[in-house]
């Protein structure tokens, strides 16, 4: 790619957390362990950019604070911010994000995917696209699309 | 108290059920799934179960949106993500399911298929935003009659008057358009407005004098044609009513309502979606038309454990007219009964 929209992408320093702090009340398997922030941050932060060598936490798109976590009613809103506000590639960042939850968690738990407020100047209409449920699974029957989404998770293998 | 109790659990499908259609004769129904296949279900006459008797698999490349029946029963139609709508034909003797023609001109996914009331038309729609009606010519030939292109959205769902030849349309531009012909050209007559998001599903009362609507926005909505300004046709105007939105539910689910089925026996309505509920809605019998009233009578949570449900449809056969049927993501279609104690 050599016309890349955003030639000069800042980056940022990663965590140095290199995986999850087992805290005592993991080890307890009487209690139910419900998903936190952490762990979902963990699920996506090294998801590789469409278009740079990089991960989404070095840009800065993933970011831990901007995922909530509802147990009781099993719902996760992750939302991520492009790197600049006209980002083409937005939809497939989000698509990204989608496929990699979607691939990992129980499968009682919903997820929405939005762009962080003001982010991103159609805003609406990515939301729109990646919440929609038909959409999404018209999107991961395209093979070069799906292709290109299994690339930016080549980097997420489970360790 | 009303409840809905579970009937029978058919399970065969190996991806999300999308869609349902019951045959509108039989004690039968067809679903359709992102397995790339159709399954039919039949009631035994003998013991009453409910079983699998045919699976049409090899027509579709992509998954299987919408399927539905024509008003004789006779003919089946699919629509699918591969661009292409079939019909299949039942045969008399064998019961077996053949496809007997393929349809094409939609650019992309084809979303929804449905039959007029005479069988004489069919309507597809599809993410290239536009309506297809097609004439049924001949045994087995299909000519498009009009290619409509006034939606600015992925068209979601297609469904016809049960009388008249009269289409409504939903669409992901949070509209829905009403389309009618006149001398052989079909044209936009009114679009409503209201929804906040995409609309999912329509579906017309027994008669046809409304139409409910569901949304991701959550709501359900009633429409109404209002005939009382007719002073455009002195003018020289097409006297086409307006829709009216005359109720709407807020909130009636906490998430996308995916699907709505007004029942052609009994009136009621159900509602599905994404927050794996299923509801039963019922018009209080003494309210003004141009005002109607609703009770929820029914909220059955978890209605395919904790998966969004797809799809619900009122069995249209009067000996059966308590009979629902519901589609989930978690590849199972399930009947429940109606009842009230």
């Amino acid at each position: 790619m050599s016309n890349k929209l955003n030639a000069n992408p800042v980056i940022y320093e990663v965590s140095k957390n290199v995986g999850r702090i087992r805290k005592p009340e993991d080890e307890d398997e009487s209690v139910a362990d419900p998903f936190d922030s952490e762990e979902i941050f963990e699920l996506i932060r090294h998801i590789n950019d469409p278009e740079h060598p990089l991960t989404l936490e070095q840009l800065n798109v993933t970011q831990q604070e901007l995922i909530s976590i509802d147990n009781d009613k099993h719902h996760i809103l992750v939302r991520f911010t492009p790197t600049i506000p006209h980002c083409s590639m937005a939809t497939l960042i989000g698509l990204c994000i989608r496929v990699r939850l979607l691939r990992s968690l129980p499968e009682r738990y919903k997820v929405d995917i939005r762009v962080s407020e003001g982010s991103h100047q159609s805003e609406h209409a990515v939301n729109k696209q990646l919440n929609d449920k038909e959409r999404v699974a018209a999107a991961l029957e395209n093979s070069h699309l799906l292709e290109v989404v299994n690339q930016c998770l080549a980097t997420t293998i489970d360790k | 108290m009303a409840k809905l109790e579970l009937v029978a659990e058919l399970t065969g499908h190996s991806d999300r059920v999308w869609s349902i259609a019951w045959h509108p004769t039989l004690p039968l129904l067809a679903t359709c799934s992102g397995d790339k296949s159709v399954r039919i279900w039949k009631r035994d006459a003998g013991n009453g179960s409910w079983g699998c008797v045919s699976v049409l698999d090899d027509a579709h490349k992509r998954t299987i949106r919408s399927c539905a029946f024509s008003p004789d029963g006779r003919l089946l139609a699919t629509a699918s993500f591969d661009a292409s709508t079939a019909v299949w034909e039942r045969d008399g003797d064998s019961g077996e399911w053949e496809c007997l023609a393929t349809l094409e001109g939609h650019e992309n996914e084809v979303k929804s298929v449905s039959w007029s009331a005479s069988g004489a038309l069919l309507a597809t729609c599809s993410r290239d935003k536009s309506v297809w009606i097609w004439e049924v010519v001949g045994e087995s030939d299909f000519e498009c009659l009009s290619v409509l292109q006034e939606h600015e959205q992925d068209v979601k769902m297609v469904q016809w008057h049960p009388t008249e030849e009269l289409l409504a349309s939903a669409s992901y531009d949070d509209s829905i358009k009403i389309w009618r012909e006149d001398d052989d050209d079909w044209y936009c007559s009114d679009t409503l407005t209201g929804h906040t998001a995409t609309v999912w599903g329509i579906d017309f009362n027994e008669t046809g004098d409304m139409l409910a609507s569901v949304s991701d926005d959550r709501t359900l909505r009633f429409w109404r044609p209002d005939t009382s300004h007719s002073n455009a046709a002195s003018l020289g105007y097409r006297q086409d009513p307006r829709w009216k939105c005359v109720h709407t539910i807020q909130d009636l689910h906490e998430r996308t309502i995916y699907a709505v089925s007004w029942s052609k026996v009994n009136g009621r309505i159900a509602t599905a979606g994404a927050d794996n509920c299923v509801k039963v809605i019922e018009k209080e019998a003494m309210t003004d038309e141009n005002a109607p009233k609703f009770e929820t009578i029914v909220s059955l949570t978890n209605a395919h454990g904790q998966s969004d449900v797809n799809s619900v449809r009122w069995c249209p056969l009067n000996e059966f007219g308590d009979l629902l049927a519901t589609a989930g993501d978690d590849c199972v279609v399930r009947l429940w009964r109606y009842v009230n104690t």
